[in-house]
């Protein structure tokens, strides 16, 4: 099947209803989505660098080295996220509502945009927990790192603060999307429709499939 | 001939009576080697509309002073019906099986020039009926007494009698209802027909959707509207004339 630019238009045409309103649908569930179901999420870092007590560089030079300090941070990760750490931070801050394996999915740690600077990052629901827990995460990071090596100094580089606005909550971004993606699936739809259509619908299919001549076209019948 | 009359139940809107004469036109237009004088219309599926296109056709060429007889030939479902008020008539099958005269079953109607015979009692076989040579015969008489015959069959999707009856008419016209049958099985169809000799003539479209009627029509159909006129003045030239040379 030719699907030209007229054909397609009458594609479009024909189910122009399904067209408008999935896109609309999608839209306002989307909106309803993030007002009633999706529980916003803040986030709070805060970022610091480790320094090199014999060196005194930020992982010097030598590559091996590099990757061993790298490594280790790896393992202090780990390390943080453990369970005796999770429950420390829990019944400081008074945290019950979360499981310590909960709460070691709030947290994350990496190094930002491939620097030597690491990022600990914390999630919740709100915004003063965020920062609560980033705080306590750096201090139990900072304070397992002195346990466990004396190679390291801490600089931190920001402090954890309180977030404004949650971070994965964008509405109209979310909605936009939304809408599109309605666009996209209905017109999609209607091709695919259209293409697994069979049936005679014109003089042009009348003469293409059973190569007969169409001597009458009657109308719908309106009955009064 | 006969005593009863039949009240034909017709409301056309102006753009289908057109589309009927288009028909009507064209269907003339394929008599320039051979006369049609028995016609079958006949589908692939049930409920396509042939009884609406016999019908209507069946008026479309009785206004052009012709004596026009519709049988209904579908005398396993008779939808013909619903086209007339009065329903408990005797007809196709009570003839053919022998039992009542030819004038007892063809009905006059309040159309001018139009008669009617219905499908009459439900037989038990009527394939057998059709293929009858009672049936070979009534088709001989009717030829002789009117100019045009128009056969309702059913649908060839189902059952064999439209093929029966389609190869001994004149021509055949294959209904066909938009969005409906898949291209797959009106070629099954086509060449049933083909096969059983039968000369279609060609397809009729029909339940277009008004505005696709239109829309399609103004970009499509450029032709056919342009020449609807002149198209139905050479028919009637030609009903006068007798002869035709295109």
């Amino acid at each position: 099947m030719v699907l030209d630019f007229k054909l397609f238009l009458e594609v479009i045409r024909k189910r122009i209803l399904m067209i408008m309103l999935l896109p609309i649908i999608s839209a306002g569930l989307s909106i309803l989505i993030s007002f009633y179901f999706i529980e916003p999420k803040y986030e709070s870092s805060a970022t610091f660098y480790l320094i090199n007590k014999k060196s005194g560089y930020a992982f010097p030079g030598e590559y091996g080295e590099m990757l061993l300090n790298r490594q280790l941070i790896r393992d202090y990760t780990k390390i943080l996220k453990s369970k005796s750490n999770m429950e420390s931070i829990i019944n400081k801050y008074k945290l019950e509502k979360y499981t310590p394996a909960e709460l070691a999915k709030r947290i994350s740690i990496s190094f930002t945009d491939d620097t030597n600077v690491i990022e600990i990052k914390a999630y919740s629901e709100f915004p003063e927990l965020a920062k609560v827990i980033a705080d306590a995460a750096y201090n139990i990071f900072v304070q397992n790192l002195a346990e466990f090596t004396e190679v390291f100094d801490v600089k931190l580089v920001d402090d954890a603060e309180l977030p404004e606005k949650p971070s994965n909550s964008n509405v109209l971004v979310n909605t936009a999307i939304a809408f599109l993606a309605g666009v996209l699936i209905s017109v999609s739809m209607a091709v695919f429709l259209e293409y697994i259509d069979h049936t005679i619908k014109t003089r042009e299919d009348v003469e293409t499939y059973l190569g007969l001549t169409v001597l009458g076209r009657i109308p719908v019948i309106e009955r009064e | 001939m006969t005593k009863n009359i039949i009240q034909v139940v017709n409301r056309l809107s102006a753009q289908a009576e057109e589309a009927y004469k288009v028909l009507r036109t064209n269907i003339q237009f394929c008599e320039l080697d051979r006369q049609i004088k028995t016609l079958t219309i006949t589908s692939c599926l049930p409920g396509e509309g042939k009884s609406t296109t016999s019908m209507n056709l069946g008026v479309s060429f009785a206004e052009t002073g012709k004596k026009v007889l519709v049988v209904d030939a579908d005398l396993r479902k008779p939808i013909l019906m619903k086209h007339f008020d009065n329903t408990d008539f005797k007809g196709l099958s009570n003839y053919i099986s022998g039992r009542v005269s030819l004038d007892d079953i063809i009905y006059n109607t309040n159309v001018n020039g139009l008669h009617f015979i219905t499908s009459g009692v439900k037989p038990p076989n009527p394939a057998e009926l059709i293929g009858s040579a009672k049936f070979r015969d009534f088709l001989k008489i009717v030829r002789e007494q009117f100019d045009l015959i128009i056969f309702d069959t059913p649908p060839l999707g189902s059952v064999i009698d439209g093929v029966i009856i389609a190869s001994q008419t004149d021509g055949t016209l294959l209904v066909i209802e938009c969005n409906v049958v898949s291209y797959q099985t009106a070629q099954q169809v086509t060449k049933q027909l083909k096969m059983a000799e039968a000369r279609i003539l060609g397809v009729v479209l029909n339940k277009i959707g008004s505005k696709y009627y239109k829309g399609y029509n103004n970009y499509y159909d450029f032709y056919e509207n342009r020449n609807n006129t002149d198209r139905e003045l050479m028919g009637r030239l030609r009903e006068k004339r007798g002869v035709m040379r295109l």
